[in-house]
């Protein structure tokens, strides 16, 4: 195959499987109100991965993984465990203040390792355009295997996002639910970056919760419209010669603002009509997958 | 009288000593880079302590200040700087250790890269190119041959703070630059024309160009070149690809030629459009040889070489990069050892 179809082909692929997932969770992330738990997760992940080039283990390696997946492992347990009971210290603020824990402890180590700079930069930015195909094979694995997963466990995963009070067995799904929102941490921040992956997580999610309540409709026009904003990235990467990962961000970052403005001028639209008429239209859904 | 007397010797016996401590207590010297505490350490031996702020494994460009770099450019009586724009943190770290003797234009401040011929100035100035460097390429410390400079540069430095120790610094400046030339060229062709010579027409990147058309007692001048320039030879006019231009002293040297940057414009990631150029020129041309320094991301450079069945050289710019590189010749033969071995192994030297 000719470079360039390849690298299309290969790029595309990619983005579409981690695409479903991730919009999947990020609907997750954006109901409960936990918007920067993926961030802790991530910069985590990074942590890991970086320790691990400390010791001299190759980045990307199956150690580097589980070095990576160690460091996430403990953020998922203090995010399911640490709930401050006074009311004036929301959830957020603990995550807040792990993210900024997670990050000044790889900006500590950079300082002390040989590639930290690089280092450093790589875990931001990714390195999303030098994947190859077994990477991407493994994680179309992995990312069926937690969409299994998740669609075994769905009664119990919607209950902790839309009801989970007075639920004693929410800790262990809690920690559950972070375990896999871990595990494709781990996979996704050495290839796309913190900042890339975040994006992958929250913005298709927060494009699909604009513009509809329900789960599955959500799901899907997060997934499509997260899908044509990234082959748009990476075209117009390809054709304006621009950094890659970046522009991938920036084009799904453009799609939410449309997003924004379109979902705006609906809900202007739906007002000036009778009530009666607007009924179903965007923000009167609620529902559930079930 | 008897009380007076003593206390007039105790303050003799007092001034004589801090007198011989601080005439043997040793010029404190500051370095930014390895490379230069490694020159300034060979020349001023045992009159000099000296430190460097930059690791042998660290991007000079990205340094974060640290407060025991301005506890070290405190103490110092002499900073060594590239004096060109790689060492941008430089000033911030100058201004908070207070010590004005130190600063740009003082006594105690040396530009190694004064006098230095720099290449790739640029035509245009933008930050649309990435890091610009306003006065051309910094990274001169890559070419064995621009260190002949540094090392005047450093032992002017040491002489205008310690003008006792001139003939001492100069003595063995001298040596340090003799063997420097001899590892360059070889001492027969260094008897012959003599190192400014040979180092003036190397710096341009013509010395094999000028060797293969003289002839000396009947034989080619080129049959005379020994050392790094001779290990070399066999590489002239190859192309190699680098991670980042910071070896475009080296390949002038060498007169090695630049196929390519993984990293086009510094600091600013590539890309699809470049990199996949990259790799269909790589293996249009056949280039089996990816250089890159060893602070630099090497799962990037060991992709891309992977990718065209090219054979990754990581090695460390700077001296300490790696537990054996303890000199700046130790450096340099590393490099020209590591990039024949790789020449011979992918089939680019036969």
């Amino acid at each position: 195959m000719n470079v360039t179809v390849n690298f299309f082909v290969m790029q595309i692929t990619l983005i579409a499987v981690v695409l479903v997932l991730h919009t999947y969770l990020g609907l997750h992330i954006i109901r409960r109100g936990i918007i920067f738990s993926d961030l802790v997760l991530d910069q985590l992940a990074a942590f890991g991965v970086m320790v691990g080039i400390g010791w001299g283990i190759r980045y990307g390696t199956p150690l580097s993984y589980v070095l990576a997946l160690g460091a996430t492992l403990i953020g998922c347990a203090l995010l399911a465990v640490l709930r401050p009971r006074n009311r004036l210290i929301p959830q957020e603020a603990v995550i807040g203040i792990l993210y900024g824990m997670a990050m000044v402890a790889s900006l500590l180590l950079a300082d002390k390792m040989r590639e930290g700079g690089a280092s450093l930069n790589a875990t931001l930015v990714g390195s999303m355009l030098w994947v190859s195909w077994p990477l991407v094979w493994v994680t179309i694995g992995i990312y069926a295997a937690l969409g299994l997963l998740h669609a075994l466990c769905r009664g119990p995963m919607l209950r902790l996002t839309e009801d989970p009070s007075a639920w004693p067995r929410r800790a262990a799904w809690d920690f559950l639910f972070f375990v896999t929102q871990g595990i494709i941490t781990i996979l996704i921040v050495p290839v796309a970056g913190v900042l890339l992956a975040y994006g992958f997580l929250m913005i298709p999610a927060a494009i699909g919760t604009m513009f509809s309540r329900r789960w599955v409709p959500a799901l899907l026009i997060g997934w499509g419209t997260g899908f044509v904003a990234c082959v748009l990235g990476v075209i117009t990467s390809y054709r304006m010669d621009s950094p890659y990962g970046p522009t991938l961000m920036l084009a799904m970052g453009a799609f939410f603002v449309l997003a924004l403005v379109v979902s705006t001028w609906l809900a202007c639209r739906r007002s000036t009509v009778p009530a009666g008429l607007a009924a179903g239209s965007v923000g009167a859904e609620t529902g559930g997958l079930r | 009288m008897k009380a007076h007397r003593t206390l007039l010797l105790g303050f003799v016996v007092a001034a004589t000593a801090i007198q011989v401590w601080g005439s043997e207590k040793p010029l404190r010297v500051v370095a930014t880079l390895p490379d230069y505490a490694a020159i300034a350490k060979a020349i001023g031996c045992e009159r000099i302590s000296v430190q460097a702020i930059v690791s042998g494994e660290q991007d000079a460009h990205y340094i974060r200040p640290k407060p025991s770099f301005v506890a070290m450019v405190r103490d110092a009586d002499v900073l060594l700087d590239t004096g060109l724009d790689l060492e941008m943190w430089l000033p911030t770290v100058v201004d908070k250790s207070g010590n004005a003797k130190v600063r740009s234009g003082q006594e105690g401040y040396v530009a190694v890269a004064k006098g230095l011929d720099l290449l790739k100035k640029p035509k245009v100035l933008s930050r649309s190119e990435g890091g610009v460097h306003l006065y051309g390429n910094p990274h001169i410390t890559s070419s064995p041959v621009n260190m002949r400079t540094v090392a005047r540069n450093i032992t002017a430095g040491l002489i205008k703070n310690d003008p006792e120790g001139k003939a001492y610094y100069q003595e063995h400046a001298d040596k340090f630059i003799r063997e420097l030339d001899e590892r360059m060229f070889g001492k027969a062709l260094g008897d012959i024309l003599g190192g400014d010579t040979l180092a003036g027409l190397a710096a341009q990147g013509k010395l094999y160009g000028f060797l293969a058309k003289q002839a000396h007692e009947g034989k080619p001048l080129i049959d005379q070149l020994g050392g790094w320039m001779k290990q070399m030879l066999p590489l002239r006019g190859k192309p190699i690809v680098t991670y980042h231009k910071n070896w475009v002293y080296f390949f002038t040297l060498f007169e090695l030629e630049e196929a390519g940057t993984v990293e086009p414009k510094p600091g600013i990631p590539p890309s699809p459009h470049h990199v996949l150029s990259l790799i269909e020129n790589m293996r249009q041309r056949d280039v089996r040889i990816l250089l890159a320094a060893n602070y630099f991301d090497q799962h990037q450079v060991k992709t891309v070489a992977a990718r065209v069945n090219a054979e990754p050289v990581i090695v460390p710019l700077y001296v300490g990069g790696e537990e054996s590189v303890e000199t700046y010749f130790d450096l340099v033969d590393l490099w020209v050892s590591r990039l024949v071995a790789t020449a011979q192994k992918t089939g680019v030297l036969k």
